[in-house]
């Protein structure tokens, strides 16, 4: 039996098969997003612009020739809805929007305050989208203005929040999904990193990584922690990795400055008889003095526990007034502490689970901070001082 | 055609675990939210003991098949009414898991495609395995693909580990209760319980003494491997949004991302998937015309193949949307599951030990 008619068949047929791709589109018909931003405008239209990689500049420098010719362009669009603006923003585009590397998503501030609950769906739904997205709200700006900044370390400049995230020891990748997580769950309020525009005295405008943006229960901004709260936020749920804190040493004629590693962070939920919930939070951390104003000379133990009682009183304390604000002025539970109290108790849990807004800005919370510092670096007391002066 | 133990260990838990791990994670979180890892266990404690039940009822009759040994414990033409309907499930069954395949594929890859080509050329793999190697072919194959999803799983298991947070886990039991945990095991009890299928295989064992430890090594490897699939989507993910997403392990993985290097892994987890699928539809597609083949008593099995083959397609371009499929899973969930896996075989097994006990008096 001659089989060979067939098999050629079949060899073309698995030729034609395997080598297109009815899916594919090539590199040069792609633009690459690699950071968006939303905006309400003061007529309630939407607008919608994107960072895309120009791929023939990439090579350049970012800032070098004539204008227009960066590594990248911004494209903007204007609609009644988020879809709507990108549809008007593709019809800009030579090429397809490829979302796949997006990291960064710019929200203004007026938008954040309108809302973004219609802003949060795609993210998730369209296959095309990444749920590693870090959204970002853009005090006192747009998120335009936040796009149009350029940033002289990166080509990029949508690579520079993402970088400064990490570099100050935050969580890169998370806010869209711990938003999602918060926000979907039980009383708790969830929370964006922010950032903002400033032109101080370097000569450019440049991008700042502001604090947390606080969130209420109907997606809607309601304020904000600066930098040193947000990061106190941070380090109760553990989502931290560096932090640097200046703090008074009383009677020691100055401050020193304390660079913290190795974070831990408990919180211990109780509930009283008459129904009163108590958060009890414990702050650890390994710190190493990097900056010392003080006259101490830390190779007495007596000094360095000084200033480590020093750094950890103040700490608490300022720890414990970022929590009143939080509990005073917005009323928002964005530390998860429904979520220990559900742990810890949950039969407690059940029974407060409607009222939570009513109870969390009651909660009595104790915080005790209690950083260990172990290393001081490779000066005892500062050099400059004369022997009479240190103690 | 025989099949050792070792190949029927690893075609049960390549089939078992693909599907079980894509598609049955999201309902038990849904119902027993953080505890939705304790209706894994659950559901491996009934698949075990449905397996135990499956194969101790094919153990009775050596050598012989389901259609064949049911149709002597029940009688020619009782077993005969019953078995037909066992044959429409299998069809039925093989062209949604093909569907099921399909949309999968067509969501996380190719959405330009035609559904139909996505199905063809996979239904095209399995007609060939099961056309040219029969079950030996099947059985190679699932040593082959088994290794490799193993390996895969762990790798999803080494990737996500920045992304577990154990807090979220708890608390345990507490918020939930027997009820839902009971309620949400149901879904992957019935996919690990597919092992039912196993009545059909071993009578191609030359041991079958061995198939005993085999199957439920193979369902119990599964049920791990499904068990810390639903902790890893819980401890990425938390309780409230797996209930929610389609493919919840599917967005664990393209969640991952280790060190900002190693991302975008999504093509694995759908290269994994595809080949467990393909192993499950080549088993069905084999049951199914073996099987049919004997009831029909036709001399080549492989004939019925072109019998069943398009009616499987066209079955699996039956439904409209999603949802259509969903309802299949419902009536899977709520006629087939309890009857056919579960109570049809019990029946069988008792009857049969009866049976056999009486005629050796």
């Amino acid at each position: 039996m001659n089989r060979r008619p067939a098999a050629v068949v079949a060899w073309l047929l698995c030729i034609a098969l395997t080598a297109g791709c009815w899916d594919r589109t090539e590199i040069s018909d792609r633009v690459f997003d690699l950071a968006a931003s939303a905006d309400l405008k003061e007529n309630g239209t939407y607008m919608i612009a994107g960072q895309f990689i120009n791929p023939s500049r990439m090579e350049e420098s970012p800032k070098g020739g004539s204008g227009g010719s960066k590594s990248y362009f911004i494209e903007t669009g204007t609609g009644q809805s988020a879809l709507e603006s990108i549809q008007k923003m593709r019809q800009k585009l030579s090429r397809v929007i490829t979302r796949g590397h997006r990291r960064n998503y710019y929200i203004g501030e007026s938008l954040a305050k309108n809302g973004i609950k219609d802003m949060l769906d795609a993210f998730s739904r369209d296959p095309g989208n990444r749920i590693r997205l870090d959204m970002w709200v853009v005090k006192g700006g747009t998120g335009l203005q936040a796009l149009e900044v350029p940033y002289p370390l990166e080509k990029i400049p949508a690579v520079a929040p993402f970088k400064i995230h990490k570099a100050v020891g935050g969580t890169t990748g998370t806010t869209y999904l711990d938003y999602l997580m918060a926000s979907s769950a039980e009383g708790e309020s969830p929370t964006l990193p922010v950032v903002d525009i400033v032109k101080g005295s370097s000569p450019q405008k440049t991008i700042r990584f502001y604090g947390r943006a606080i969130f209420n229960r109907d997606y809607r901004l309601v304020g904000y922690l600066n930098f040193v709260e947000g990061a106190y936020r941070q380090w109760i749920l553990h989502k931290i990795s560096y932090l640097d804190l200046v703090e008074e040493v009383p009677g020691a004629g100055g401050s020193v400055g304390v660079v913290i590693s190795r974070f831990g962070s408990k919180v211990k939920s109780s509930v009283t008889p008459d129904h009163k919930v108590k958060m009890r939070i414990e702050l650890s951390g390994a710190g190493q003095i990097v900056e010392n104003h003080t006259n101490l000379d830390f190779r007495e133990l007596k000094n360095l526990t000084l200033a480590q009682n020093a750094v950890n009183r103040q700490t608490s304390e300022h720890v414990s007034a970022m929590i009143g604000k939080v509990q005073k002025q917005y009323g928002t539970d964005v530390f998860g502490f429904v979520q220990t109290l559900n742990r810890q108790h949950p039969s407690e849990w059940k029974r407060l689970k409607g009222q939570w807004e009513h109870i969390f800005p009651g909660i009595e919370v104790t915080v005790n901070v209690n950083v260990n510092l172990k290393y001081f670096g490779l000066v005892g007391p500062p050099l400059q001082f004369r022997e009479s002066e240190i103690k | 055609m025989k099949l050792s133990g070792y190949q029927l260990f690893w075609l049960i838990f390549t089939m078992a675990f693909g599907m079980t791990a894509l598609f049955t994670v999201s309902l038990p979180i849904a119902v027993a939210k953080q505890d939705a890892w304790l209706s894994t266990v659950l559901a491996a404690l009934i698949s075990l003991f449905t397996t135990f039940v499956a194969v101790r009822l094919s153990l009775l009759y050596p050598g012989q098949t389901f259609i064949e040994y049911s149709q002597v414990i029940l009688g020619r033409w009782l077993g005969k009414i019953m078995l037909l309907s066992y044959l429409a499930t299998w069809v039925s069954l093989t062209g949604i898991i093909l569907r099921e395949y399909a949309d999968f594929v067509y969501l996380a890859l190719f959405d330009s495609t035609p559904l139909w080509i996505v199905i063809l050329v996979m239904l095209g793999a399995s007609v060939y395995v099961t056309c040219s190697g029969g079950l030996r072919g099947i059985g190679r194959c699932g040593e082959i693909i088994g290794p490799i999803s193993v390996v895969g799983c762990l790798l999803i298991i080494i990737f996500s580990v920045n992304d577990w947070d154990w807090l979220r886990l708890l608390p345990v039991y507490a918020n939930t209760g027997l009820l839902p945990i009971a309620k949400g095991s149901l879904l992957p009890a019935s996919f690990l319980g597919e092992s039912f299928i196993v009545v059909m295989l071993i009578a191609f064992m030359p041991k079958p003494r061995r198939a005993q430890i085999s199957a439920l090594l193979g369902v119990a490897a599964a049920s791990a491997a499904v068990l810390a699939m639903t902790l890893i989507v819980v401890m990425t993910f938390g309780p409230n949004i797996p209930a929610r997403l389609i493919y919840p392990l599917y967005s664990a993985v393209t969640y991952i991302s280790v060190m900002e290097f190693i991302q975008n892994i999504d093509v694995l987890a759908v290269l994994l998937w595809i080949v467990a699928i393909f192993i499950k539809l080549s088993l069905y597609l084999f049951v199914t015309s073996y099987g049919s083949a004997q009831f029909f008593g036709i001399k080549r099995w492989k004939n019925t193949i072109w019998f069943i083959v398009p009616m499987v397609f066209v079955i699996s371009l039956l439904p409209r949307n999603f949802d259509i499929e969903m309802i299949y899973t419902k009536f899977w969930l709520a006629v087939i599951y309890p009857i056919s896996l579960v109570g049809i075989p019990l029946l069988l097994w008792m009857v049969g030990s009866l049976r056999k006990r009486t005629l050796s008096h």
